[in-house]
């Protein structure tokens, strides 16, 4: 299975630029998922690689192949980029049995009669089909359809699959189910697989390395571990799981160091954060402070949380159970709130005073 | 189906395979044909199908010639309407018939589609059914079966009355105003129901749902939230079926002029027709007065909803919760549709049976039963011409209806060609035309170029008149069943493998097959119906069964008359059979 590069590759609708210029490539039997907001591009992207939609500028390679290339005026037409592609709706012809669906890409191939139904008899049975050949395509539940979608997308093996939310038409726990399954098919198959969701959780869950998208450019690319664990921009940061963004009045980076307050009740507390912390331009204002609320630490007041650590006296503002873990609200002044994520420990009643313990290393700072 | 945890299933064999080679580069790609390339033959076929006429029409209203031959240069024709005061009877007839014909039209049309998509009203199904019935029945035979039942001389309901109660004064007399609006409005409520059904079907219930649940009552509901949010919709079908009545030909023919009412159509016919010579300049001037007008109407129009365009909505899936009536309104409605019923289809159609059995029209006693007319109708060359050139014709032209409209309805909802919306407009600029305009136009233009392209008399430009005619509808059904076909069906096509010749051959064509018959079916009934455009444009052997219609009734046979329009009753039956099946098989 091939890799895949997008070099420069841009899209314009007049004057509105839905993805600015962007590099991107998956390897070889990789799982590369675009994730953002909804609007943010991600479906053009995709769209462009198939060919459904005519870049502005840029290049797409497959291999060591070219099918698009603006200065060299290369457009090789949809159906003879060979890609494999589930779309949102499934797109399953409703005039056509499942057998006929799954066999159009091999027939388009003029593949022999014989081989096809041996092929599609095959690839059902790999997405767990087999038997509902014959049945009618309008008859079939949304994860039927689904399945249908990936053995159509699969049973010519394509050099690469294109996914576009293939899993948002479905209910929660299906989703679940198949998020699984499509991984499993993925990495058995050993596909390169370009996978399109704004599920932040279906693309940590699903990917090798995941592409974050916003506004039509990308922030980040990276492993889930890397995207999660080092957000680079404010926007990733903020986007991936629950955070706890604090605004950030001035900062003083002289010496390397970011030096700057936090306001607590009582006074304030200095907080001193090497360069490694400290992500972005390097503005002296509008800065801001993000930490994960299962990396905040919590006991009474008082108690002390180990070195390397910040320590914020608090009050309990709020308590919510959620079956493996307590989630906290901790005022540690008049507008400030951190959440914070405490599994197993005493419990806190709400309106008792606690200190928090922050970890240097776990503050990131995006100025 | 096994499920994750059990996992018996493994990668098929052939995965290990190689691959099967790509598509071949399709012709149609490697010739760089671009579906834009039927965008730019579109614009020409439509430009020389309806602009064409329309300018070599215009342009002659200024010459002096006849087709075939323009003449000089004159002014003349115009100035006979415009320095006389003769356009102002026909302008003032044409206008009050056109509204009347749209206040009745409309009362019972949205009264009637209300109560079918929105109410409990008995029978509905039944009622959606066949209200529309009429509008596939051509006026010209209602109209005929009409005249015999309430003419002023020999109309059989006088002469019952005479016969029965003494009565000598004629008790009814369909000859003109009365008869003339009623027998129109018939036909009107028919259209305008097929027209609005859609929009109450499809309308979110929650509005009216919410505006009662505040304490609104239901009818209240009905006014302040129903009719209003339609507004738009009705507007744009009144003031299509408004136009319309400034150039009905066939009713005014019948009714009209026998009581000494005439509307352009019938002025520009008749100086045709009943001129020696014939008045090309007088009838062309009028042609092209007449069309200012509904333009200087459509521009008022365009204003007031800021062009947006109409288009026929077809129901979407949902079902709208439906108001419960009280029992005495729901038979009342049910009573106005079984007699609008009666009047616009039994009462017309059953004469016309009966008048097929018997010699002579008006003697109906059971010893002069016969079936001589069946019989003398397939002897019959006109009739059997009629026959055979109608349902040429009309499958010619619906069949060009629907690949002209399917791709322009796929260029306008697919692509964001610029043509698009010329494309779409020229498709539905005929809809201002009269038939007896087109007609003329039509006459004018393919009279005018040399052999080969000269069409006059020809078969073919009858043809090009259906299809004219039948595009505006045509393409407007075609449209929406395109609207209904969602992208990603055909771009999955192409990304796995169909080149766009291939997607048109295994997915647009059979998604678009009911789409297709549909249309097929209404351009086909338009075309059959239509008199206006054969009636100037035949010469012997191309006449329609329309036009033999006619002719009997000028000479008074009404017996072959009466087979001749069972004989096209039946043909429109078997369509709407035809249209039924495929839907059914489809649901
Ligand atoms: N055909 C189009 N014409 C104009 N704007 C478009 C078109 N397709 C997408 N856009 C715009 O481009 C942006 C990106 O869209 P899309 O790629 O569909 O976002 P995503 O899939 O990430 O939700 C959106 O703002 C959308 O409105
Ligand atoms: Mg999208």
């Amino acid at each position: 299975m091939p890799e895949i590069n997008l070099v420069g590759l841009t899209k314009k609708f007049g004057a509105f630029t839905a993805v600015h210029p962007s590099d991107l490539s998956a390897q070889n039997g990789e799982m590369l998922t675009l994730l953002g907001p909804s609007g943010c591009g991600k479906t053009t992207t995709l769209r462009m690689v198939a060919g459904l939609e005519q870049p502005t500028a840029g290049s797409i390679r497959i291999g060591a192949r070219t099918i698009y290339d603006s200065s060299q005026d290369i457009d090789v037409p949809s159906e003879n980029r060979g890609l494999g592609m589930v779309f949102q709706s499934y797109a399953i012809w409703p005039h056509m049995t499942v057998a006929e669906n799954v066999a159009y890409p091999l027939r388009m191939r003029r593949v022999p009669k014989a081989q096809i139904t041996e092929k599609v008899r095959d690839v059902l049975d790999l997405v767990g089909m087999a038997g509902f050949e014959e049945k009618s395509a309008t008859k079939l539940s949304g994860g039927q359809q689904q399945r249908v979608a990936l053995a159509r997308a699969l049973v010519f093996q394509p050099e690469i699959l294109l996914l576009d939310e293939p899993l948002s038409n479905l209910d929660a726990k299906l989703r679940e189910h198949m998020r699984f399954e499509l991984r499993m098919m993925q990495q058995r198959v050993g596909l390169t697989a370009l996978f399109v969701t704004h599920d932040q959780e279906e693309a940590l869950t699903l990917s090798d390395r995941l592409v974050v998208m916003n506004q039509g450019r990308i922030e980040q690319i990276g492993t889930p571990e890397d995207i999660y664990e080092r957000p680079a921009t404010r926007f990733v940061a903020e986007f991936i799981g629950k955070g706890n963004m604090i605004e950030i009045a001035s900062v003083d980076r002289a010496g390397g160091d970011a030096r700057f307050d936090l306001p607590t009740f009582d006074s304030a507390v200095c907080i001193a954060l090497p360069a490694k912390n400290v992500r972005g331009a390097g503005l002296q204002q509008n800065a801001c402070l993000f930490i994960r609320p299962e990396k905040i630490m919590m006991g009474a007041d008082g108690e002390r949380g180990g070195q390397n650590a910040i320590h914020l006296p608090g009050r309990v503002s709020g308590r919510a159970y959620s079956g493996d873990h307590h989630e906290y609200l901790v005022a540690v002044n008049s507008q400030t709130s951190l959440k914070v994520k405490v599994a197993g420990g005493p419990r806190h009643e709400v309106d008792s005073k606690v200190t928090l313990a922050i970890p240097h290393s776990e503050m990131v700072l995006y100025a | 189906m096994s499920s994750v945890g059990q996992d018996v299933r493994r990668v098929p064999r052939f995965f290990d395979t190689s691959p099967p080679p790509h598509p071949p580069v399709s012709w149609v790609n490697r010739l760089g044909l671009k579906p834009s390339f039927f965008a730019y033959l579109l614009a020409l076929l439509l430009a020389v199908l309806v602009l064409y006429p329309f300018l070599v029409l215009l342009v002659a209203s200024f010459f002096t010639g006849q087709p075939g031959r323009l003449g000089d240069f004159t002014l003349a024709s115009y100035e006979t309407w415009l320095q006389s005061w003769d356009l102002l009877p026909i302008l003032a007839n044409s206008v009050i018939f056109a509204t009347a014909r749209l206040a009745i039209g409309l009362s019972f049309a949205l009264l009637f589609a209300w109560a079918v998509a929105r109410t409990d009203v008995p029978f509905s199904r039944t009622m959606h059914w066949l209200i529309p019935v009429p509008f596939f029945i051509p006026d010209l035979l209602t109209g005929i079966s009409w005249l015999m039942l309430g003419n002023p001389q020999n109309g059989l309901i006088n002469i019952l009355a005479a016969d029965w109660f003494g009565i000598r004064e004629p008790v009814i007399n369909l000859h003109g105003w009365g008869g003339l609006i009623f027998h129109a409005s018939l036909g009107t409520i028919s259209f305008m129901y097929l027209m609005l059904v859609g929009f109450f079907q499809s309308m979110d219930a929650s509005y009216e749902e919410a505006a009662i649940t505040l304490g609104a009552n239901k009818y209240r509901a009905m006014f302040t939230i129903t009719f209003p949010m339609l507004t738009p919709a009705i507007m744009s079908v009144s003031m299509l079926v408004f136009i319309h009545g400034l150039e009905s030909f066939e009713n005014p023919l019948l009714f009209g002029n026998p009581g000494g009412v005439y509307l352009f159509s019938n002025e520009i016919y008749r100086m045709l027709a009943y001129r020696h010579p014939p008045q090309y300049g007088a009838a062309t001037a009028l042609s092209i007065l007449l069309i200012v007008t509904t333009f200087i109407l459509l521009a008022v129009q365009w204003r007031k909803v800021g062009g947006k365009q109409f288009t026929v909505v077809t129901g979407k899936g949902y079902r709208p919760g439906k108001l419960k009536l009280p029992k005495s309104l729901r038979w009342t409605i049910f009573g106005l549709f079984c007699v609008y019923f009666m009047l616009s289809v039994v009462i017309p159609v059953g004469q016309i049976i009966i008048n097929s059995f018997f010699p002579i029209f008006g003697f109906y006693s059971w010893d002069m039963l016969t079936l001589d007319n069946w019989r003398n109708v397939f002897r019959d060359q006109k009739a059997a011409n009629g026959l055979r050139n109608t349902i040429v014709f009309s499958a010619t032209a619906a069949a060009a209806v629907v690949v002209i409209g399917g791709l322009v309805g796929y260029i306008r909802v697919r692509t964001t060609h610029w043509l698009g919306r010329y494309l779409e407009l020229a498709a539905w600029a005929p809809w201002t035309l009269p038939g007896i305009v087109m007609g003329l136009a039509l006459l004018w233009a393919w009279a005018l170029p040399p052999y080969p392209f000269n069409l006059y008399g020809t078969a073919l430009v009858i043809i090009i008149g259906f299809i004219v005619k039948g595009l505006p509808l045509g393409t407007a059904t075609m449209q929406s069943s395109i609207h209904q076909i969602s992208p990603e069906l055909d771009e999955c096509s192409r990304v796995h493998g169909g080149s766009w010749l291939k997607t048109v051959a295994f997915i647009w064509g059979p998604l678009l097959r009911r789409g297709g018959v549909a249309t097929f079916v209404i351009v086909f009934a338009i075309a059959a119906r239509d008199l206006t455009i054969p009636l100037l444009l035949y010469q012997g052997g191309t006449e329609t069964l329309t036009v033999a219609l006619l002719t009997y009734y000028e000479q008074g046979k009404l017996g072959v008359l009466a087979v001749i329009a069972l004989i096209q009753l039946l043909m429109v039956f078997c369509l709407l059979v035809l249209d039924r099946l495929v839907k059914g098989k489809d649901d």
